[in-house]
């Protein structure tokens, strides 16, 4: 069986949509192509967390971060992290895009401690635990990659 | 009563704290740094161009130019007006000059 040169199998996309994708990601910028995938995803996020059925989104490993704040409380403020991310995108200035890369910042930190901490407390992990350190760390890299002396030569 | 204070209580603290931290931190990260020359000396926030000497220097330059420009127009205006007073002669003179003409042609030939 043979491919077109440049895909990979089980990717569903040919090169076509992949020399798209790097088309769009050089138009828009690298932070701004992240922030448009965070912001999309944190709304995902936090109307799943609003609408999905309690019993899908609870649990000890749930424990810390349902006590800092209820089920809904989170998800409205996911929706409103994603849509910052988003108008930070679409802004296209300096200070949106750090508003918009900061808040993510908080709310990935709070939920990364806040899922890990039961690992420690009660012995039960949470599946999402790994995913949301290492969303805080692709955030962090970008923030400090963009930070300081770097940030008068980035395109924001 | 410290009794009523759990384990759970404790690390929401400590997360809601790790939170606001990491804000703090991104917030002081990502501010705009001012630029440093290759000495370590921190760029003036202004254009040595713009400061306020060079500003007056700059408009009693424009001034002298706009004062040169008047005197141009000045001169200018003038040579207009003499082109005009000799047009006007001009016109006079072929109009002279025409109805001679037309006298001469009117004149029976002999």
């Amino acid at each position: 069986m043979t491919r077109p040169p440049g895909s990979a199998a089980g990717t569903g996309g040919g090169p076509v949509r992949r020399v798209r994708v790097r088309a769009w990601l050089e138009r828009v910028g690298l932070l701004r192509g992240y922030l448009c995938l965070m912001g999309v995803g944190t709304m995902t996020l936090g109307m799943l967390l609003t609408w999905l059925p309690a019993h899908e989104v609870s649990g000890a490993s749930y424990a810390v971060v349902f006590h800092i704040a209820p089920r809904e409380v989170w998800g409205f403020v996911f929706i409103v992290v994603g849509v910052v991310a988003l108008w930070g995108v679409a802004r296209r200035s300096r200070q949106s895009a750090r508003l918009a890369i900061v808040s993510l910042l908080g709310l990935q930190a709070t939920w990364s401690l806040g899922l890990a901490a039961p690992i420690v407390l009660r012995g039960t992990a949470n599946a999402l635990a790994p995913v949301t350190w290492l969303m805080l760390l692709a955030t962090s890299v970008f923030v400090f990659w963009y930070s300081g002396g770097d940030a008068r030569r980035t395109r924001w | 009563m410290a009794a009523s204070i759990q384990p759970v209580d404790v690390a929401a603290t400590i997360t809601a704290f790790g939170g606001v931290a990491a804000i703090a931190v991104g917030a002081r990260a990502t501010r705009r740094q001012p630029e440093v020359d290759s000495h370590g000396r921190v760029a003036l926030p202004v254009d040595p161009a713009d400061r306020p000497a060079a500003l007056r220097e700059r408009i009693a330059a424009l001034e002298a130019q706009l004062r040169d420009a008047l005197e141009d127009v000045g001169d200018l205006k003038e040579r207009i007006a003499m082109l005009e007073a000799l047009r006007t002669t001009l016109e006079a003179l072929e109009n002279e000059q025409r109805r001679g003409t037309a006298k001469t042609r009117r004149t029976p030939a002999r």
